[in-house]
């Protein structure tokens, strides 16, 4: 008997990457853009999709796709303000992977939509691991969560698109430095966008529809239909 | 517990290269895996993943052997090059934004059978 070893070589990810690439074709194909909201849970995440449909409602067609480990409670504030939302249940698992995605798109009416947002499961940590097939990746962070995170979590950051800097009215009640938490950001991922809002005032929130609508149109043709 | 989705792949990929080898899975002794030092992997935990994922599939008999690859970069501006001990992409000698190397990988890196 003698022990022998074999060089592999071989990436970890690749069925995940399969079902994310599959997403994209999908996507790309219906001319529909997929971002995917990733943030702790109480950042804000439900509460800025709130936001987003009663401020993007009307320019821009869009569905929500909610995951959470347990119950429909987000997906029913969503459909609450009539707008398509399907609740993706993980049964434990702390994350969405792609093949879930992809089947819970198959079921959205892509042809009537223009962009499809994802609420990932509240976490800071796996859901930066694992491409969906999104376009963007969005981090959310709330001013009362401390301004170190960024380089706590420096993945979901580098990996991200966009910041958004969430529960900005509540600053003159905290210690909170946001110079401190941009520095933090800007290490991690230095030509990232910051966009800092209020889901309860609305302050803020116009810089960062218009971002999403530039987004929306980044390297896509409208379906002339 | 990331950890255990991605043991669920490691699991599935080590079955389907044995397979390709001819090398029954009862044979595997050690299963060596690279991840980046920015997969926030803990090694501990996917040992415990290992062992519960293993279970049933003919792979008890084997270990799991994690690597972690250190983040490195370079400055385009300055020429620093070196290790960076947490993601930092401003250049430690100039504050340039730096060029990273490595540090997101995971794959499947040997395999170690008894013949």
């Amino acid at each position: 008997m003698s022990v022998e070893k074999v060089k592999v070589y071989k990436d970890l990810m690749g069925e995940n990457e399969k079902w994310a690439a599959e997403t994209r074709k999908l996507l790309s194909g219906k001319n529909v853009r997929m971002i995917n909201v990733i943030g702790s849970p109480g950042s804000g995440k439900t509460s800025l999709l709130e936001r987003m449909v009663r401020d993007l409602g009307d320019k821009c067609a869009f569905a929500v796709l909610e995951g959470d480990v347990e119950t429909t409670a987000d997906a029913d504030r969503i459909a609450a303000l009539n707008i398509t939302a399907s609740q993706l249940l993980t049964g434990g698992a702390c994350h969405l992977e792609a093949k879930l995605v992809y089947y819970a798109l198959r079921d959205l009416p892509l042809d009537d939509l223009d962009m499809v947002v994802v609420e990932n499961v509240g976490n800071l940590v796996c859901p930066a691991e694992f491409d969906i097939g999104e376009h963007a990746k969005i981090a959310v962070l709330s001013v009362t969560e401390g301004e170190d995170k960024p380089s706590k979590y420096p993945l979901l950051f580098h990996e991200s698109s966009a910041v958004v800097l969430t529960k900005t009215d509540l600053l003159p009640y905290l210690d909170f430095d946001k110079a401190e938490c941009l520095r933090h950001i800007e290490k991690v991922n230095p030509n990232i966008p910051v966009f800092e809002i209020s889901s309860k005032t609305g302050d803020g929130v116009e810089n960062w529809i218009e971002w999403v609508m530039s987004e929306r149109h980044a390297g896509l043709v409208r379906n002339p239909n | 517990m990331h950890e255990l989705s991605i043991c669920a792949s490691i699991v599935d990929s080590v079955l389907e290269e044995l397979k390709n080898k001819k090398i029954a899975p009862n044979k595997l002794r050690k299963c060596g895996i690279v991840a980046g030092a920015l997969r926030q992997i803990v090694p501990e935990f996917l040992k415990d993943a290992y062992k519960m994922t293993t279970n049933g599939t003919g792979l008890e008999d084997s270990e799991i052997v994690i690597e972690i690859a250190a983040l490195t970069a370079d400055c385009p501006d300055c020429g620093w090059s070196g290790e960076l001990k947490e993601l930092n992409y401003l250049c430690p000698a100039c504050d340039s934004v730096l060029k990273l190397n490595n540090g997101t990988e995971l794959y499947l890196s040997d395999l170690e059978y008894i013949t």
